[in-house]
């Protein structure tokens, strides 16, 4: 049964399944072949909203059902379903040109997905502000002097992608991106997950810094007067 | 004789715990919620960490709550998942739900899961293997399960026994409890030109621990089980033959498509109250 719905083939049905004068069994069988690609088609779109509205409608279908007989759910959770699809649409596109328009599902993919993931992810509301209510030049030199050391948190995830989604990513609109290298931040605070551009310095060194608060590490000089904003962000946790 | 409920409580008229309402139940005083407990689906708790986990946590602060998950696969013949199992028991130990739910049904084989509530043949063979299932489980999470029966599209030639004595048979040897949807009896029957109040008079009243009502899709030919809908009025006379013989009973309205502000979907429960006290449906 389980390969008819997946296959939505009817073979064999008539031997297994009951028909009558309303639905035969074919037709019982094709009611949960529809059923389970629906399901999936729907939560793809969910979960990349963005591409959806970007690609349109025949081309996000052609996209999903692809996805669909390439991956099905392994996972007891839906949540899962979607981790490959980025992986999968970079795969399907022609090799070359890193910032060509076939490139683009597969960046944009990647954020989305990386968004849905930091909603889900152990964030660090709760834990309390590094400085609560301190100035910003107050907290430079507490950093500065070593008073506090940083995490990555799971809730902060990086990307380095061939284009710049800025322009989408402000306004919510299937806006076609520039062919502008960007880095982002992912990242949670209070609950509510934003993109954020970086600088390379910036990037750089979240990029080392350890995600075990056990092995957190001091702040560099040259990122202090960053910091406060930084952990206001979600994009680092001290400890 | 068993007790009734199966000795568990009877926390009154619920919800699910649905995104779209945690706006208002996170704005909204606990004590204007208007509703008695709330249904998390547990699959949406596992690896949370999330908005989804502190508003649960907040709703579980302040109400009973009860775990409905939808992929143990209790009739699948593949192993069952124990990773799975064990983090719904991690979950149960942190926030002691009334009770847990699932479905008599398979999702999946061979590593797959098509997030479906796939029908089992009801076999003699079906109902021993489940049974063992449920053994298992119950074991493993040191309390009984409650098993709700689905809605079904189709019927297996070589099924031996009706859906409800095949449930019946299943709490008589493994103790389970059953989650009664009043929808699903009304879909499964539509569907296969059955009788509901004939199904709904084999089930064990002593078993029923919890209903469900919920509204359906009507496709002419059939009825696809939806919630995206108030519940029909053909599942009301029902839902009041269920109360006769099993109330009282926790009873609650799951609405998972094209939902409704929260308001409207307590409006739901509302009527059900009406129909208990055999009050018409519109005030």
């Amino acid at each position: 049964m389980q390969e008819a719905i997946l296959a939505a083939s009817d073979q064999g049905a008539r031997d297994h399944v009951r028909g009558d004068n309303r639905l035969t069994a074919e037709d019982r069988i094709h009611i949960y072949a529809r059923s389970y690609r629906q399901r999936l088609v729907e939560c793809l779109e969910s979960e990349y909203p963005l591409l959806a509205g970007l690609a349109g409608p025949t081309a996000f279908q052609l996209f999903a059902q692809g996805y669909i007989a390439a991956y099905p759910s392994r996972s007891y959770t839906l949540y899962d379903f979607g981790a490959r699809f980025a992986d999968w649409l970079d795969a399907a596109r022609p090799p070359g040109n890193p910032q060509a328009v076939e490139a683009i599902p597969g960046a944009l993919a990647r954020i989305e997905r990386t968004r849905a993931e930091v909603h889900r992810a152990r964030g660090v509301e709760g834990a309390g502000p590094a400085w609560p209510g301190i100035d910003p030049a107050i907290a430079e030199l507490l950093a500065m002097a070593g008073t506090r050391r940083f995490y990555r948190p799971d809730s902060m995830r990086l990307l380095a992608l061939p284009f710049d989604f800025s322009e989408m990513l402000a306004g919510g609109e299937p806006i076609p991106p520039r062919p502008d290298p960007t880095l982002l931040a992912v990242a949670r605070a209070n609950y509510r997950v934003s993109c954020l551009p970086l600088e390379p310095w910036q990037y750089d060194w979240l990029v080392l810094l350890p995600d075990d608060p056990a092995q957190a590490v001091p702040a560099d000089a040259a990122v202090a007067n960053w910091l406060p904003f930084a952990v206001a962000q979600g994009l680092v946790a001290s400890v | 004789m068993t007790q009734p409920r199966l000795g568990l409580p009877n926390p009154g008229d619920g919800l699910g715990l649905r995104e779209e309402h945690f706006p208002h139940l996170m704005s909204t005083p606990p004590e204007n919620w208007g509703v008695d407990w709330f249904e998390a689906i547990t699959e949406n708790l596992l690896d949370n960490h999330g908005w989804g986990m502190r508003v649960f946590e907040h709703v579980a602060a302040h109400r009973p709550v009860v775990f409905h998950g939808v992929s143990l696969s209790i009739g699948s013949t593949a192993p069952l998942d124990l990773a799975y199992l064990g983090k719904l028991r991690d979950l149960a130990e942190r926030f002691r739900p009334l009770w847990i739910s699932d479905h008599l049904c398979w999702t999946g084989v061979q590593g797959v899961n098509s997030h479906d509530l796939l029908p089992l043949p009801l076999t003699e063979a079906a109902l021993a293997h489940v049974a063992d299932r449920v053994r298992a489980v119950q074991d493993f999470l040191g309390r009984p399960l409650i098993v709700e029966n689905p809605s079904t599209y189709l019927e297996f030639r070589a099924s031996q026994m009706p859906e409800a004595e095949f449930l019946a048979r299943l709490c008589e040897r493994t103790g389970c409890g059953l989650l009664l949807d009043v929808n699903n009896v009304h879909v499964s029957s539509f569907n296969h030109a059955l009788d509901p109040l004939e199904y709904l008079d084999a089930i064990p009243a002593e078993h029923v621990v919890q209903v469900h009502l919920a509204g359906p899709s009507d496709h002419g030919t059939h009825l696809i089980d939806t919630h995206d809908a108030p519940v029909p009025d053909a599942v009301w006379p029902l839902y009041a033959h269920v109360w006769q013989r099993c109330g009282p009973v926790a009873t609650m309205v799951e609405w998972d498509a094209n939902i409704p502000a929260f308001d409207v979907v307590a409006a739901e429960l509302a009527k059900a109250r009406r129909v208990r006290e055999g009050l018409p449906l519109a005030a």
